[in-house]
């Protein structure tokens, strides 16, 4: 298990390392820069601005920098709380191109926690629901619940968060009465928050729905399930202390692989909903070219994503008695 | 071969349903663009934005242009995008896969190592990235989405390959002195067709949504060209006044998507590939 864990680890600093590579790579190698966009920039004001943000130097060297400045210094446990990445690890991410005199540091502080939130509630409601109704669809396979719950989850995947929250937004924001209407903007008091998660989490609910039915499906010939409606349980108690218990392995896998996922939904949701997230901040710094900002979100999200991704592995390896065991 | 079709649709009314409808909407996209007489492109400034009309049939955008048109030629960019992403990836996929496969050993668990690797890099970041670093053509596009989606079909490949490759036939032919590459091609990888068709279908639907995600957010197809994704996007701007304005591009966006999930569905079922 400890062996387990470390490999984990190692593992997952060697792939940030490697993002942290890529990204160095790809902004590094193109030929246009921040700045050359800029038609009203001289040639020298360029030159003075690329020296302020360190562009001038050779290659290697800005290489060396730039993970340096990137490798965590120190670990402060209350710096994570409060969200700051330099009071956390030390890490100063530099000054943001186009947002004048503002650091890359306080651009997160200020949205990160949002865009966690979001992110966060809208997996919580995908999990609880598409679970246990997947369970509940397993345990009547072909009637009339599992019919109506496999149309929902198929619609749950065909409808992304892009088609939805307009859908959402028309519905509960204009035609419904308006003392039953729900706010379309911003992210202030829960009722704020109902449209954007439902938007988020209508399609990894049918995903994950469909997942445990078809786990559900496939245990529920096992010789123990066999053994437990012979001592006569009940179908429910079967299906949710013996069934889930077997299933939860993968879909716990599956669970990191779809947090990645969620930020394509989770940057839609934050512009359509006018959110002032993270993902507001990734999309405009691509859009301008605003490199420290990109690279900043770029790597705060691959380790919350790698993080996500280890933690998930440790526990399906954890709840995997083979692997436990050997 | 119409016998065969019959039977089909006797038994299996669904797959051969699904294909027609996606196959229906695929051509509409490219042979109906020719029948309509508006232009994607041409603007009609004082015509505005109307409603649908005998004239035109779902009703014209904020600029005077015809919304059929418009999604029509962005359904020929998304389902593009999607058929080239999907090939490239299947190709790829197909590749590493059959070798890690077929070549075992050392080899294969490298190439497995490297797969795993992959797997964690979140890669629509790194896809944002080569828009925001290469500008946002067609090409960076496709070629973005298809280099990603191919990691799960290698795995499947990998684990079919590795299963046929003990069974008899392939002794067979080892026996008869031929080539690796000769039993790969011409003895393991036809078996794989069932497989590798419905993991194809299945990364269309995949493919269309990365797409029209980034042209939602601004940062896939660029004006004056639209894709579904982008047509969304204005709709949604406009939607309290003009609703149709968002309304038909969700229903062509969204029965895209559920032809193509059913069909992968369907295939799966047709073709017994086993879930892995």
């Amino acid at each position: 298990m400890i062996r387990f864990i470390l490999q984990r680890f190692i593992q997952s600093v060697l792939l940030i390392y490697i993002v942290a590579t890529l990204v160095f790579l790809l902004v590094r190698i193109t030929p246009g820069g921040p700045f050359s966009q800029d038609r009203n920039l001289r040639p020298e004001q360029i030159v003075q601005l690329e020296e302020q943000y360190g562009l001038s130097e050779t290659g290697f060297h800005q290489y060396y920098k730039f993970i340096y400045s990137l490798s965590p210094k120190q670990l402060n446990p209350v710096g994570l709380i409060q969200w700051d990445i330099e009071k956390a690890f030390g890490v100063d991410l530099g000054y943001s191109m186009r947002y004048e005199g503002r650091r890359v540091n306080q651009l997160l502080q200020d949205s990160l926690p949002t865009s966690f939130e979001l992110g966060l509630y809208a997996l919580l409601l995908a999990m609880v629901v598409g679970v246990i109704s997947g369970v509940a669809a397993s345990v009547y396979p072909d009637q009339w619940p599992d019919r109506a719950l496999s149309i929902f989850y198929t619609l749950g995947i065909c409808i992304p968060a892009l088609a939805l929250a307009p859908i959402l937004i028309g519905f509960f924001g204009f035609m419904l009465p308006s003392s039953l209407q729900l706010p379309v903007m911003h992210w202030d008091s829960p009722s704020h928050k109902v449209l954007p998660v439902l938007a988020l989490s209508f399609y990894y609910l049918g995903s994950l729905g469909r997942l445990t039915r078809a786990y559900m499906l496939e245990v529920s010939s096992a010789p123990y399930l066999k053994a437990a409606r012979a001592k006569g349980l009940g179908t429910w108690k079967i299906a949710f202390k013996h069934g889930l218990l077997s299933t939860l392995s993968p879909i716990i896998a599956y669970i990191g692989p779809t947090a990645a996922h969620l930020l394509t939904g989770s940057f839609v949701v934050e512009a359509i909903f006018n959110i002032p997230g993270m993902g507001m901040h990734l999309v405009n710094s691509a859009l301008n070219r605003d490199y420290s900002l990109l690279i900043g979100c770029v790597l705060v999200y691959t380790v919350l994503i790698v993080v996500l991704n280890t933690i998930a592995d440790i526990i399906a390896y954890y709840l995997n008695p083979q692997s436990r065991e050997s | 071969m119409i016998s065969r079709l019959k039977k089909l649709w006797q038994y299996e009314p669904g797959l051969v349903g699904c294909s027609v409808a996606f196959l229906g909407i695929a051509t509409i996209c490219f042979l109906g663009g020719l029948l309509i007489p508006h232009d994607p492109h041409v603007q009609n400034l004082p015509l505005g934005p109307t409603s649908p009309s005998l004239e035109y049939w779902l009703g014209t955008d904020s600029l005077g242009r015809d919304l059929l048109a418009r999604i029509l030629q962005g359904g020929r960019v998304s389902l593009l995008i999607a058929l080239s992403a999907a090939f490239i990836a299947t190709s790829i996929g197909v590749t590493y896969g059959s070798i890690s496969g077929y070549l075992g050993g050392w080899i294969d668990a490298a190439m497995m190592r490297l797969l795993d690797i992959l797997y964690a890099i979140p890669f629509i970041l790194l896809v944002i990235l080569l828009m925001a670093v290469f500008g946002r053509s067609f090409w960076v596009l496709f070629i973005a989405i298809g280099s990603v989606q191919w990691l799960t079909l290698a795995r499947i490949v990998r684990a079919n390959i590795i299963q046929l490759k003990s069974k008899t036939f392939v002794e067979a032919a080892e026996t008869f002195g031929q080539s690796r590459a000769n039993i790969l091609i011409r003895h393991l990888l036809p078996n794989l067709i069932g497989p590798v068709i419905v993991y194809s279908t299945l990364l269309l639907p995949t493919a269309i949504l990365m797409e029209s995600a980034l042209s939602f957010l601004g940062l896939g197809v660029q004006p004056p060209d639209s894709s579904w994704g982008s047509l969304i996007r204005d709709g949604a701007d406009k939607m309290v006044s003009y609703p149709w304005l968002m309304a038909f591009p969700t229903v062509f966006f969204v029965g895209t998507l559920l032809c193509l999930n059913l069909l992968g569905d369907r295939l799966r079922d047709h073709l017994d590939v086993r879930k892995l």
